[in-house]
């Protein structure tokens, strides 16, 4: 009886898990609709919560069984969104503006210093404490840069906030780095080694990144990147590139970072992000939002929470006195300058990836370093966008 | 309050004869995309308490601003002025990432995506005309000739009424709206003729017709005060001198300048030498001739007023070049007409640099960009 009608699938059908990221896929996307037209919010805020809501209700299985095609994915979504923002850091701009330069130094400095006393004082020991510092430095890439494109935000604060958060995840990426090396001296002892690999990731980074600008520059010249058709060029060179990087082994965000900075500054030209590649990259945030929050599991919230919090608080603290302090000679009212330290806020999933990186390779940080990190990266994940959200609408650069 | 009605013209001041006043209403360009921005409030308290002359005031939109010059003796205190403005406002924008250009339009711009700026009267034009306040972001030079009295001065506007054509012509640097190449020289003039109150002031020769003239508007309840007039010309009472408004803001300060005082010098020989008489019948051909000029520019063909001779543009501009050239010389202008002819024999103009430019980088932003640091006074 059960095998007569053999083209019929068995009962019940065996869903695989495609399906169900399809299903959350859509429903981030029904959610980031309601959002927007309910709360008046951007439609990224709800992705994360739908992500954490599904792999509550899923498990883990979600995630695990498409690792890596799902990497992939997420490595294009973000390579695409660096690009775009190292593209809108104007050189000329820091050099006509110092004092912006300055504040982009000091927010930076006194994010890592905050986060360096906090940790200490809680007593983590010197090598995760710098580590959680530096990643402390980096603003989210990924969420300024999608919630100003939602927005359609345009002035002071917007601007200065994309350029800001490049900047402090370059310092963020390269500090890390140089920590990895410190901790390769300590836990190998040799000298060589720990000081070539950061000068290797960032000389080759920088070199990727020009190859890329340069490839993009040359195509600008005789075609038109405006066109729809030309996003399949340049996405066919980002993957390019990422997969160079892969095999050069070295990481994506400051490459694709350097990229965009070098296409901007490489020439006087005018050069303006095609906005249908933007688009490519926009479609594909929905995803990494997603699966950021898939990874957020409520015992992170609760774990590490305590210590996540104070060293959030501080952090924001930090970052809002380094800009405000040097707000009036960099050109921006008190007013921006408090929307701008507050948007500054949401920290960086990239470098969070690497904490965890960093956690497989040296164990002995699981304990400490790894349930702080992914405590405070889960809680900012969450609010990051809707703080960024609303200090773009206070300073009403919104333009929808 | 200025949505309270003036029912009395005031008074036309004194002012000395053939002083100079220059104002130009200036792009502000995103460093990000080259599109307008409105970084107006930005950029005006930025500049607050920072020393130079003339001053610098708010526009109906967010993406303007106005620069004015104090009253100028001749060429060179005007052309002295308008760079010491301007190095204050580049410095400025430069520090906030923003961009400063000339031109009558934003080559691409949506005017849909213009804020309006932040002040009653500009809120209440804007209630007032709907879609055509925001598609006022257009960018103009107005000229102040200083009249020693009101009927010289309604004798003045009427006479320069034929050299309009001439103003336009050389000012003209609006070639491209919303992203298309019109065909026009001076497209920002087709959006200041969809004003119900624009075109031209009414043909009257003394101040109390004048006046009679504006009571029976205001009693109409049509106008409220001199403001709601956009006429190419109009009489400034409050500053005694009469406005020239068709010109588009040109690409450079200099050549701000240089009209200006082609316009001084033009005024000196109308006064002195009265050449003609002006008549209610020159402006039979005056819309014809104006249309000539915003479209084809020097190739334009203007019929000379009281006659039915037609003369191209450029030739008329040559002749009227010759016979104000004393007048020029004794205004200290002769480097500023010389200028001018040379570009007037070239055929150039604002609408011609812009479109060799588009020719040339086959960009609209890069247009703009250019556009910017022409106006910066970077680009040679």
């Amino acid at each position: 009886m059960e095998t007569s009608v053999f083209f019929l699938p068995d009962w019940p059908p065996d869903l695989s898990p495609l399906l169900w990221i399809a299903l959350a896929v859509v429903g981030a996307a029904l959610a980031g609709e309601w959002v927007r037209h309910h709360l008046g919010l951007p439609r990224i805020t709800a992705y994360p919560v739908v992500g954490m809501l599904a792999a509550a209700i899923a498990g883990d299985r979600l995630v695990a069984a498409h690792g890596d095609w799902l990497r992939t994915g997420l490595d294009v979504a973000l390579a695409i969104l660096l690009f775009e923002m190292g593209s809108r850091v104007d050189l000329r701009w820091l050099r006509h503006n110092r004092w912006l330069l300055v504040t982009s130094l000091l927010e930076s400095l006194a994010a890592f210093g905050a986060v360096f006393v906090v940790s200490r004082y809680l007593g983590l020991a010197m090598a995760p404490s710098v580590l959680l510092a530096a990643i402390g430095m980096a603003t989210s890439p990924a969420v300024v840069m999608r919630v100003v494109a939602e927005c359609n935000a345009q002035g002071q604060v917007s601007t200065r906030l994309l350029v800001l958060s490049a900047l402090n995840t370059i310092y963020a990426v390269v500090a890390i780095h140089l920590a990895t090396g410190a901790l390769h001296q300590r836990y190998s002892g040799d000298w060589v080694l720990a000081i070539a690999h950061p000068l290797y990731l960032l000389g080759a980074g920088l070199l990727v990144g020009k190859l890329l600008a340069v490839a993009v520059s040359s195509l600008h010249r005789w075609l038109a990147l405006r066109d729809e058709y030309a996003s399949i060029v340049l996405l066919g060179l980002v993957l390019m590139t990422i997969g160079l990087i892969e095999a050069l082994r070295l990481p994506v965000t400051l490459c694709m970072l350097f990229a965009g900075i070098v296409l901007r500054n490489g020439e006087r030209r005018a050069w303006v992000f095609p906005h249908h590649f933007g688009s490519v990259g926009g479609v594909l945030v929905v995803m990494l939002f997603l699966v950021v929050g898939m990874q957020i599991k409520l015992e992170h919230l609760m774990t590490g929470g305590g210590l996540a919090l104070l060293l959030i608080g501080a952090r924001s603290l930090a970052k809002l006195c380094g800009v405000l302090v040097l707000a009036r000679p960099a050109g921006v009212s008190w007013r921006q300058g408090l929307l701008l330290g507050l948007a500054l806020a949401p920290a960086a999933g990239p470098v969070m990836v690497a904490a965890a990186d960093l956690g497989r390779i040296y164990p002995d940080l699981q304990l400490t370093l790894v349930p702080v990190a992914m405590s405070a990266a889960a809680i900012m994940e969450l609010a990051g966008p809707v703080i960024v959200a609303l200090c773009l609408k206070w300073s009403g650069e919104r333009r929808e | 309050m200025s949505s309270d009605t003036e029912y009395e013209l005031q008074a036309f001041s004194q002012s000395a004869p053939l002083t100079l006043g220059v104002e130009l209403e200036l792009q502000i360009v995103s460093g990000q995309d080259y599109n307008l921005v409105g970084a107006a409030p930005d950029l005006l308290r930025e500049m607050a308490g920072r020393q130079h002359p003339g001053d610098v005031k708010p526009e109906i939109t967010d993406s303007m601003i106005e620069l004015s010059t104090d009253i100028c003796q001749d060429y060179q205190d005007a052309l002295t002025q308008l760079r010491s403005i301007r190095y204050q406002l580049v410095s400025q924008a430069d520090r906030l990432g923003i961009l400063l250009s000339g031109g009558g339009t934003h080559p691409f711009q949506h005017w849909g995506h213009q804020a309006i700026f932040d002040a009653p009267r500009f809120h209440h034009l804007s209630q007032l005309y709907g879609y055509l306040a925001k598609q006022f972001t257009i960018f103009g030079q107005h000229v102040h000739i200083g009249c020693p009295d009101p009927d010289q001065a309604l004798w003045l506007l009427h006479a320069f009424g034929r050299y309009i054509p001439h103003l336009i012509t050389l000012s003209a640097a609006s070639p491209f709206v919303q992203g298309i190449d019109t065909g026009f020289q001076s497209a920002r003039l087709n959006s200041v003729f969809a004003f119900p109150l624009s075109g031209r002031a009414p043909f009257v020769l003394t101040w109390d017709d004048f006046a009679a003239y504006y009571r029976k508007m205001v009693a109409t309840g049509v106008v409220k005060s001199m403001k709601d007039f956009y006429w190419d010309i109009r009489p400034k009472p409050e500053f005694g001198t009469i406005e020239l408004r068709v010109m588009d803001t040109p690409l450079t300060v200099e050549r701000a300048a240089q009209i200006a005082a082609y316009a001084q010098a033009l005024a000196r020989y109308l006064l002195q030498e009265k050449p003609f008489t002006p008549q209610e019948d020159d402006y039979l051909v005056y819309t014809y001739n104006r249309f000539q000029a915003c479209r084809f520019g020097y190739d334009g063909t203007l019929v000379v007023p009281g006659s039915a001779e037609q003369r191209g543009i450029r030739d008329d501009i040559l002749r009227t070049m010759a016979q104000i050239e004393m007048h020029a010389y004794d205004l200290g202008s002769t480097e500023a007409l010389n200028l001018l002819r040379t570009e007037v024999l070239q055929g150039r103009n604002g609408a011609s640099e812009v479109r060799d430019a588009w020719a040339r980088e086959g960009s609209l932003e890069e247009v703009v960009r250019q556009g910017s640091e022409r106006w910066a006074g970077r680009l040679t």
